[in-house]
């Protein structure tokens, strides 16, 4: 009875976050960026607490709900835009979540969301010059998207700390 | 939980930022050596007038005749040279092999030009979310 509660609790987190990843990446596209690709990852603040507060595997199911979702509301699902956003959000949640496993002791969300920030940037131009574009000219803006990859990430690695820091044990099951 | 400490950063945070920014140095670094793109024609222009395309792919050889004589062109796998010209400083023959995008040999005195293009961009564009 208790084990099929808290399979219950898990269950219900992961749609609650995932429908905050889903409200916050709603949001972003209303918020302006220099160049279309480059993007503050609100959505990757909730994988980041889901991570944080729940582990690894609801961290990865939440993100790829989310992406899913997003490609079917906004209609980019079935283009090869959305094979990028997945895989590079699967990838980033994974060493995301070994950084968290492997140098938890020293590094903090933070240090982590600007991990997986950087992972994502960098997986979707080597998969996009490697399937679709073929262009060597695509190496010249992966450099700078990398470095706006890592402001980003730290400006919502911040805010996720805070929130986990704010929210009562009780929301995140710790 | 302890609120005390500023932002909450710790060093590791610091280390693994400075770490994503000598990878991305890096790969700026990766990409002004090598990210120039290797062309697929070379375009001759002759007194001003498109006269000649050129591919990259296959060697060949070509004369074409200019404003004072006629010019050699060579094409193997490094690219396009100019083998033998009739100007006075022979600068054209100096600067070699050409075969990346935008690079171009002049023989000024020859009314010659010859520009490398590319070719196969496609243009697909898409924004990731």
């Amino acid at each position: 009875m208790d084990n099929r509660i808290k399979k219950a609790q898990i269950i219900s987190r992961i749609a609650i976050w995932t429908s905050v990843g889903i409200v916050l990446a709603g949001i972003e596209r209303f918020i302006p960026t220099p160049l279309p690709w480059i993007k503050l990852g609100l959505a990757n603040g909730a994988a980041l607490i889901v991570l944080y507060s729940h582990g690894l595997v609801p961290a990865l199911i939440v993100n790829l709900l989310r992406v899913t979702a997003i490609g079917l509301i906004f209609g980019t699902w079935s283009n090869p835009a959305f094979l990028l956003s997945f895989s590079g959000a699967a990838v980033a949640v994974l060493v995301m979540g070994s950084t968290k496993f492997i140098f938890g002791k020293w590094v903090g969300p933070i240090g982590v969301s600007a991990i997986g920030a950087w992972t994502h940037m960098f997986f979707q131009f080597l998969l996009a010059s490697i399937l679709i574009v073929r262009h060597q000219s695509l190496m010249f803006l992966a450099g700078p998207s990398l470095i706006a990859a890592i402001l980003s990430g730290l400006i919502i690695g911040w805010i996720a700390n805070e929130i986990l820091d704010r929210l009562p044990e009780k929301i995140l099951l710790r | 939980m302890n609120k005390t400490r500023f932002l909450n950063v710790r060093i590791g945070d610091i280390a693994a930022i400075a770490l994503l920014f000598i990878l991305s140095l890096g790969v700026i670094l990766f990409s002004y050596l090598y990210g120039k793109n290797i062309g697929t024609k070379a375009i001759v222009t002759i007194e001003g007038k498109k006269s000649l395309v050129l591919s990259l792919d296959e060697p060949s050889r070509v004369s074409v005749k200019g404003h004072i004589g006629d010019t050699i062109i060579e094409v193997d796998e490094r690219g396009v040279f100019v083998v033998s010209s009739p100007c006075t400083y022979k600068y054209c023959i100096k600067l070699g092999h050409v075969q990346r995008e935008g690079q171009t040999i002049v023989c000024a005195p020859n009314h010659i030009s010859i520009r490398i293009v590319g070719g196969n961009d496609d243009g697909l564009d898409g924004v990731t979310g």
